[in-house]
């Protein structure tokens, strides 16, 4: 081993962190007009002008994806790759991966752009991708992980401050989640069907959904929040103790709280109650990093008068501490039973997105541009105006989404008479009440939009004042030290009294008699065994932990190690409960062809950003939509589609409610069959024909899943097919229209008619 | 719903193993960081405060740093 020193000037590789950053802002504006857009559309149907393309359901996902996984993803790239370099005192590992890295996310960008306007959609919320695009999402982030993995194997600072920790558990979980939540069987380049079906399928989506803005909205913006706040505010962090507290407590709560997005649903209670429990947990470390971002800013508070940057972080990490506050809340069960499937979530995941993302986006853009093209921010006012307006929009839109929300759900639940009717019957009633406050949301996200105009002003003339430079740094670089091992990692005594420790308690508490009271006995040992070894080797000890916040790869495994427990332990008894033959009494009728074929179009046309096919158990919604669903309802469907938003009405049991003729009407025209409706109209479905030749190999890829189809061939489910199709043109020619059996508008109707079919399914003698 | 025999008795447990879990994970590190030496604690919270030599033009902390010099 060599152990002399040396010294060495480093220059960074800041060229990646302004293409990031460039690319974030771009995409911002992208994603922010497309945000507005849509926001206009729910009060102006008009505004898709009977484009399929410029529809609701296919806009909506563009703008969440465009905000998250754009906007945010490159500005998260930005400041992890400035913030590492600079904490691990080293150069990006890699010039090659850090660009093919910039490149390859663009490009997932711009297929996303493309794809979803055109309808190719998996169905699921933040997960629209189609399958070739979420394997090259897969195949970029892993060389993210290995660029940011290899930077720190080549560090030159032993400690990894507590930004890189955020960072660390961003890159694992994130791999994680979105593995597990995207496997699917493809049908086709353009198709595919999710491995998981029914309650599975919603719990590991939310699992996805939830931990998405824990990880990829979170966790690495606390990680910048680490760095550039200090960096802003020219003083460390109010307590590094309370950041390590805050880091372990966030990663290990924030993975078992997915399951708060399906309360009062068909979810076992068990699961309902332990994201209930964990949510509300959660509060605790969120608010630990909150006031230990606030209190960084002790002694520095004139400076909110002065600067821009610090405007901002102040801002944001509020925000975040009010939307940490506001989703506990959400996710008490009685709660949630008034604000879900309301714009009151709108309004708490903006609180989020705009006044904690966003903002923290500003402050750090404003910090880094002066920096990276070696000059001064342009204008100052210019950045106080765009708080400003930022700050004003956030207000108009979260507040309007707030009373819009409690408004509706407050509606939606009345009831009279004892709770024998409702007081709002007519769901475009509940609609017509919140139309004001929809049109106010316009006018708070065009604030916001206009704000960031005035930041890409800022940033371009700022960088057209300097130009490119890259920072450097003088390092003395350290002979290596040797590394931990996986054997000292785990199999050592702290480790392995835990895991007694852990062993002993619990077997104590699910035993009985002389098992109990043994158990109680090893806990008590173990513990007291614990004490006195620690007193004699305590300073052993302390150094086994200090090392492990030295080496990465054994903290990765670590932090690895807790967020995989709980979702190990949520989705696995799933797969068990969600099969057919372990279900007691409603079961779902297996689709036809052709209603599987009106299903796809459903999805295609995101019609589950609006309906929801979920009655939950509450009196309000038996009474507003029939019997509350149960979880064999949906056992075969890949995906789900249990919806998280009512801006129409709940549809799980629409099937035979309404005459064929009303479906057809009301698709071409909402408005002539409800009156007040803000739904889009849908000419194309009447113009163009279902795709049957797709049919055999999605039939057979659904077999695959567990599907129980007869197998059919291609003739027998063309004849199938046919004859569904006929049987519905008759009627619709009996009422008085014409329309060709081959039309999209068939298949749609085949499947509005089929939800809410079931048997009853009994349950085995002896069971 | 399913499987009683499968479903209505250590479903429960999940909780409080997860709680459980959590608690003694939650007093290592909580001990763990009140327990961190004071030098260590100084030099981990001034990390992202010694770094490179500023681009910035008429950065008011370089000025500071060199009339402290």
């Amino acid at each position: 081993m060599n152990n002399t020193t040396t010294k060495t000037t480093i220059e960074y590789n800041d060229g990646v962190v302004r293409a990031f950053m460039i690319a974030s802002i771009f995409w911002s504006i992208v994603g922010l007009a497309a945000g507005v857009l849509v926001a206009a559309q729910l009060n102006f149907f008009q505004l898709n002008f009977n484009t399929e393309w410029l529809t609701f359901g296919r806009l909506r996902p563009l703008h969440t994806n465009a905000v998250i996984f754009a906007f945010v993803g490159n500005m998260m790239f930005a400041g992890v790759y400035y913030s590492t370099q600079r904490l691990c005192k080293v150069r990006l590992a890699s010039n090659f991966l850090s660009w093919f890295h910039f490149w390859g996310w663009q490009l997932i960008i711009v297929a996303a752009a493309i794809t979803l306007p055109l309808g190719f959609s998996r169905g699921k919320e933040y997960a629209e991708l189609i399958w070739p695009i979420n394997i090259l999402v897969a195949v970029i982030w892993l060389i993210f992980g290995a660029n940011f993995f290899w930077t720190l194997g080549k560090r030159n600072e032993r400690n990894l401050y507590v930004a890189i920790w955020f960072y660390i558990s961003t890159v694992i979980t994130v791999t994680m989640l979105y593995v597990v939540n995207h496997l699917s069987i493809p049908t086709g380049w353009l198709h595919s069907y999710p491995v998981f079906a029914g309650v599975q399928d919603a719990l590991v989506q939310w699992w996805y959904g939830h931990n998405a803005v824990a990880f990829f909205l979170t966790t690495p913006i606390l990680g910048i929040m680490y760095y550039f706040l200090p960096k802003a505010a020219e003083r460390p962090v109010y307590s590094y103790r309370l950041s390590v507290v805050h880091f372990w407590s966030l990663v290990f709560i924030y993975i078992w709280a997915g399951p708060h997005h399906l309360l009062n649903t068909a979810l076992p209670s068990w699961l309902q109650g332990l994201g209930m429990l964990f949510s509300i947990m959660l509060w605790a470390p969120s608010w630990g990093g909150m006031l230990n971002g606030l209190l960084t800013l002790r002694g520095a508070w004139h400076t909110l008068r002065t600067d821009p940057v610090i405007k901002f972080f102040a801002a944001a990490v509020t925000f975040y501490g009010m939307a940490t506050f506001e989703g506990p809340l959400l996710s008490i069960k009685s709660v949630n039973a008034l604000s879900h499937y309301t714009d009151w979530t709108i309004g708490h995941v903006h609180a989020g997105t705009l006044g904690w993302n966003g903002f923290m986006a500003a402050g750090m853009f404003y910090w880094l541009a002066p920096r990276l093209w070696g000059t001064k921010l342009y204008s100052t006012s210019l950045a106080n105006m765009h708080f400003w307006l930022g700050m004003v929009g956030i207000l108009l839109y979260v507040a309007s989404m707030w009373v819009s929300g409690i408004t509706q759900g407050l509606m939606l639940n009345g009831t009279a008479e004892g709770g024998t009717i409702l007081s709002y019957p007519n769901f475009v009633e509940t609609l017509t009440a919140i139309r004001p406050l929809m049109a106010l949301r316009i006018v708070g996200g065009g604030f916001y939009l206009i704000g960031f105009f005035l930041l890409v002003v800022n940033i371009y003339k700022t960088a057209r004042s300097g130009k490119a430079v890259n920072g450097t740094i003088e390092v003395v670089i350290q002979p290596k030290t040797k590394r931990m091992g996986f054997g000292t990692t785990f199999f050592n005594a702290p480790t392995l009294y835990t895991g007694f420790l852990l062993l002993f308690s619990l077997s104590w508490l699910f035993s009985t008699g002389i098992f109990s009271l043994f158990n109680f006995f090893a806990t008590v040992v173990t513990a007291l065994l614990m004490i006195i070894h620690f007193e004699v080797k305590g300073v052993t000890w302390a150094e086994w932990y200090d090392k492990l916040l030295a080496n990465a790869l054994p903290f990765t495994i670590l932090t690895f190690i807790s967020v995989a427990i709980g979702g190990l332990i949520q989705i696995v008894p799933t797969v068990t409960m969600n099969r057919p033959s372990n279900v007691e009494g409603r079961i779902q009728v297996v689709p036809t062809p052709l209603e599987l074929a009106g299903r796809d179009i459903y999805i295609r046309e995101g019609c589950f950003n609006c309906h929801s096919q979920m009655i939950r158990t509450m009196v309000p919604e038996v009474l507003r939509y029939g019997d509350y669903s149960r979880l064999g309802e949906s056992i075969y469907n890949h995906p789900f589609q249990w919806g998280s938003k009512r801006t129409g009405p709940d549809l799980a049991r629409e099937g035979n409610k309404r005459p064929d003729i009303w479906h057809y009407q009301h698709m071409l025209d909402p408005r002539s069959t409800s009156p007040g409706s803000n739904m889009p109209n849908y000419p194309w479905l009447y113009e163009q024909d279902t795709d049957v030749a797709a049919l055999p190999t999605k039939l057979s890829v659904l077999r695959l899943l567990g599907v129980p189809f007869i197998e059919h061939t291609d003739e027998e489910i063309k004849q199938s097919v046919d004859s569904q199709a006929i049987g519905i043109a008759k009627q619709l020619r009996e009422a008085g229209v014409y329309v060709a059996p081959e039309k999209e508008i068939i298949a749609l109707i085949a499947y509005l008619q089929s939800l809410g079919k079931f048997t009853e399914n009994k349950p085995e003698q002896g069971a | 719903m399913f499987k009683r025999i499968q479903y209505e008795d250590w479903q429960n447990a999940i909780g409080m193993i997860a709680f459980a879990v959590f608690f003694v994970a939650f007093i290592i590190f909580v001990f763990k960081a009140i327990f961190m030496k004071k030098d260590k604690v100084e030099h981990m919270a001034n990390l992202p405060l010694e770094d490179e030599q500023s681009n910035l033009e008429n950065d008011d902390a370089q000025k500071k740093e060199k009339t402290r010099r």
